[in-house]
């Protein structure tokens, strides 16, 4: 309770008791509308947070070995997982449900293998990064969260927008009026990774270390648990249910041994009374009925 | 047939009796599943400007050789020419961009978008990307995006579907459901429009509106295949008609022709039936 | 480097290969185990249930505390245990499954509650039993080992083999030969159509997940017989994760995949063990995952898929 008495009555004594978790909120909503992106798009992809640790990497890396200025270091590991983000989805997306997501899992998994076994990473230690600044990453995370937002909310309606939407919604059809489905999913797929490898040089910006254990599978669930609960039909939901999941331990903090199950627990309600999220709507067959347009592929023979 | 292509020519160019090369020309194309042959060394030339009926009975290759033409399917032998060029290889949103639309036997639409929306999208391949711009609200896009919504309305307008706009595709009756499918593939301008069943579940009024529909669209130039299982909608609109069965092309000609052909009979009633027709 | 790496393998006796080739196959049966339950909830209901791994920890952790705590004779605290899992198996139908089912909700929603059930189960097991790994008491395991040739086989290890291999036949014959069988694969092949010849769909729903996930608890015993390590990570350090990369080579579904693939990663893991070094272990595992989805996308025992409009 105290913790919505001080946010209404006191948010400046809020904002400093929780800077970092305000910064971590905004590091989460930036993954979910990574996540969001591809999931829009009728893509079950689960390689942000493999992304996520290569734009980390590169970013703290240049920021010790190099004189590049952090915001610049930030959107070179965002580029640079942009660029990784090609040659993974040029094969990778010709799957489709489930295979798709399991396929980026493993590639999430072989980049913290490669992170392990190369020595300029600091291997399983990770590295120490002197150059972070929690008090100045809270404003680039939070000017990012901002523009990134602020463009995909925009996307609707624009060709490209459009075009996502109709291959979220039956790719077949969207196929038969000219959308290069192939083409627009690696579009969604790359926008993905760049801003999931943005959010790891802002996380790293953050913490004054960084080590493979941070990028691990369960990272990825929870990104995507975000999306699902906040819903993930419009820009605000991803944002919504990163904001409310990840403050919800520092909420509950009486019951703290017990997070994880009370995370369950309102993840089986929220699925089960809220489908389309919490920001969803209830509107009957309406935009929410997204989610149910990826049928995953059956194992057995296909039947129309 | 060479009469009725003959004729569609005449219509299309005016003066030339020298018979053109066909808008779509499929030379022995097969489609096997395995042991099976769900089209098997199909010749089949559509001409510019006709209405080309494919029949015949369940089962017998009609929307295989739907996919094969709009490149969902690869043909597993034989050549489609469109428009004098080869397109055998083409991925199907080429051949849509190219003028090649389609709809689908079982609904195929963007259930979660508005109607609006469906038309919309059907613009895509002839819509400027205007993504940047949009996103950095550009006014001067604004008029653009105003001239495609007028445009989708007349489209919804013409397939009989007013007032629902805004209504979720989804939400539509099965019967209408159909027609947005096809307003969805006027929305491409198309210069061949591949029709998959689209009287299914229309009742008689229904069925005289889409009657009225196709000859329109047709009379405007519009080149279209006509899969359908609703004989008299065919006799009646179609210039040409082919018959499948079992993946082989039997019959094709003048409507009135090729119904009479004891083959045709035979196909569509079986072997006694065809007996008793005839006696 | 890798000239050294061959004069250092090259100089290994024979018996050397044998010993950590059977050590592939001792810890490809508990994959196999594993992922055999994992796969049959994916071919009945086409759902990644991501709280398998969570059973799978449950059956290791409830073995040890009805004997440790309870002082059950350690046979009899693998069948509680075991049996408990598979009623583990049926509340998860009960909670995360048939509501969605009932109301036709897509699939990344069981997803969801599967991973919300395994959240729950970890969390229970860290307050309950701690978080610190533990062991099962060396006297409740057969120890005695003996030598073949230069190579070290202990019963333990021959026994866990055995159980898996028969097992599966069983499963084998039930799936083929029973009743329940093949009601079980006709919801697979089509749910409607089962229905409609008067098989209780939700019933056989909740059978498979019964036996899935006593097949889980059982895994999950065996890997801490063998391994000696039993904590509430368990089941997401060590099967959650390489399962999946097991069902989906096996081909999603396919039982016998399922076994084959197991086995072929315990295989896997001690070349790259051998070769490459602890480290390069788990990344080995995902790449060849990952290579296996990218060139066979529907698995090594899956059938192909045609594309229809």
């Amino acid at each position: 309770m105290d913790f919505f008495i001080q946010l209404f009555t006191d948010p400046l004594g809020f904002y400093s008791a929780h800077q970092l978790l305000i910064s971590q909120v905004g590091i989460n909503a930036l993954l979910t509308l990574s996540m969001y992106i591809t999931l829009n798009c009728g893509m079950l992809t689960l390689a942000n947070v493999g992304f996520m640790a290569v734009g980390a990497y590169i970013s703290v890396l240049l920021g010790l070995n190099t004189s590049v200025p952090f915001p610049a270091a930030m959107l070179i590991g965002g580029l640079a997982a942009t660029l990784l983000a090609v040659p993974i989805g040029l094969p990778v997306l010709r799957l489709s449900g489930i295979f798709l997501a399991i396929a980026t899992i493993g590639f999430g998994q072989v980049v913290v293998g490669v992170i392990l076994n190369v020595p300029a990473t600091g291997e399983g230690q990770g590295l120490i990064n002197i150059e972070a600044s929690p008090a100045t990453a809270i404003n680039y995370i939070f000017g990012g969260l901002v523009v990134v937002a602020f463009v995909l909310w925009r996307l609707r309606g624009t060709r490209l927008g459009q075009a996502w939407a109709a291959i979220r919604e039956d790719e077949v059809a969207a196929e038969a009026h000219g959308i290069n489905v192939a083409r627009y999913r690696l579009i969604a797929f790359v926008l993905g990774a760049f801003v999931a490898g943005c959010a790891g040089g802002l996380d790293a910006h953050l913490n004054f270390i960084i080590a493979p254990s941070e990028y691990q599978f369960t990272r990825v669930v929870g990104v995507l648990v975000f999306a699902v609960a906040g819903g993930f039909t419009n820009v605000v939901g991803p944002i919504i249910g990163a904001t409310v999941l990840t403050s919800l331990p520092e909420i509950l903090r009486f019951a703290r041994d017990y997070r994880d199950l009370i995370n369950g627990v309102v993840l089986i309600l929220v699925i089960l009374f809220l489908p389309r999220g919490i920001a969803g709507g209830r509107r009957p067959g309406g935009r929410g009925r997204l989610m149910a347009l990826w049928r995953w592929p059956r194992s057995g023979p296909a039947t129309s | 047939m060479a009469l009725a292509s003959q004729r569609a020519g005449d219509i299309m160019s005016g003066e030339s009796t020298v018979p053109r090369e066909p808008l779509l020309r499929l030379t022995g194309i097969s489609r096997h599943f395995g042991g099976v042959r769900a089209v098997d060394g199909v010749d089949l030339s559509v001409p510019d400007g006709s209405l080309y009926g494919l029949i015949g009975p369940n089962g017998a290759g009609k929307t295989t050789l739907l996919d094969v033409v709009s490149g969902f399917q690869p043909a597993t032998a034989g050549e489609t020419r469109y428009r004098g060029e080869v397109v055998n290889r083409w991925p199907a949103h080429r051949l849509a961009a190219a003028g090649v639309a389609r709809t689908f036997q079982t609904v195929r639409l963007f259930r979660g978008m508005t109607v609006l929306e469906n038309v919309l999208v059907g613009m895509h391949s002839r819509r400027r990307n205007d993504t940047l711009g949009q996103v950095l609200v550009l006014p001067a896009l604004r008029k653009a995006q105003q001239a495609r919504v007028t445009e989708a309305r007349r489209l919804l307008d013409r397939v009989g579907l007013v007032n629902v706009d805004d209504r979720l595709a989804g939400e539509l009756g099965y019967a209408e459901q159909r027609r947005l499918e096809i307003a969805r593939a006027l929305a491409l301008q198309p210069r061949l429009l591949l029709l998959d069943e689209p009287a299914a579940g229309s009742g008689p009024p229904a069925a005289a509106a889409l009657r009225e529909l196709l000859m329109a669209l047709n009379r405007e130039g519009l080149t279209m295949i006509l899969v359908e299982h609703h004989l008299k909608l065919v006799m009646d609109t179609c210039s040409d008609v082919a018959v499948l069965d079992f993946g082989r092309l039997i019959a094709d000609g003048a409507p009135q022709d090729v119904v009479d052909k004891p083959e045709v009979v035979e196909a569509y009633l079986g072997k006694e039936g065809a007996a008793g027709a005839a006696s | 480097m890798t000239g050294r790496l061959l004069t250092q393998l090259a100089a290994q006796a024979p018996s050397f290969y044998l010993q950590q080739g059977l050590n592939g196959i001792f810890s490809g049966s508990v994959y196999a185990l594993f992922a055999v339950g994992y796969t049959l909830v994916f071919g009945v209901l086409d759902i990644l249930n991501l709280a398998h791994s969570a059973v799978f920890m449950a059956g290791a952790v409830l073995a040890l505390i009805f004997f440790a705590n309870f002082g059950l004779p350690f046979w009899l605290a693998v069948v509680l245990a075991i049996a408990i899992c598979g009623a583990i198996g049926y509340g998860l139908d009960l909670v995360a499954f048939r509501p969605l089912r009932r109301r036709g909700a897509p699939h990344i929603s069981s997803l969801i509650t599967s991973i919300a059930v395994a959240l729950i189960f970890v969390s229970l097991a860290e307050n309950n039993f701690g978080a610190n790994s533990q062991r099962y008491p060396a006297s409740v395991a057969p120890d005695a080992s003996f030598h073949v040739g230069g190579v070290v086989i202990d019963q333990l290890s021959i026994l866990i083999l055995l159980v898996t291999l028969g097992l599966m036949a069983v499963l084998a014959v039930v799936i083929r030969r029973t009743r329940p069988g093949r009601a079980i694969r006709a919801v697979a092949e089509n749910p409607r159509a089962a229905a409609l010849m008067g098989i209780n769909v939700d019933r056989t729903i909740a059978l498979t997940l019964v036996i899935s996930s006593a097949l889980g608890g059982l895994a999950g015993i065996l890997y801490g017989l063998s391994a000696h390590d039993i904590s509430p990570y368990i089941g997401r350090d060590q099967v959650e994760l390489k399962g999946l990369a097991v069902i989906v080579v096996g081909g999603m579904g396919s039982i016998t995949g399922a076994v084959v693939a197991g086995y072929l990663l315990g295989l896997i893991e001690v070349v790259a063990l051998v070769t490459l070094g602890s480290n390069v272990r788990t990344g080995v595992a995902f790449a060849v995952l990952f290579l296996a989805l990218v060139l066979f996308p529907s698995g090594l025992f899956g059938r192909r898929r045609e594309r229809r409009t």
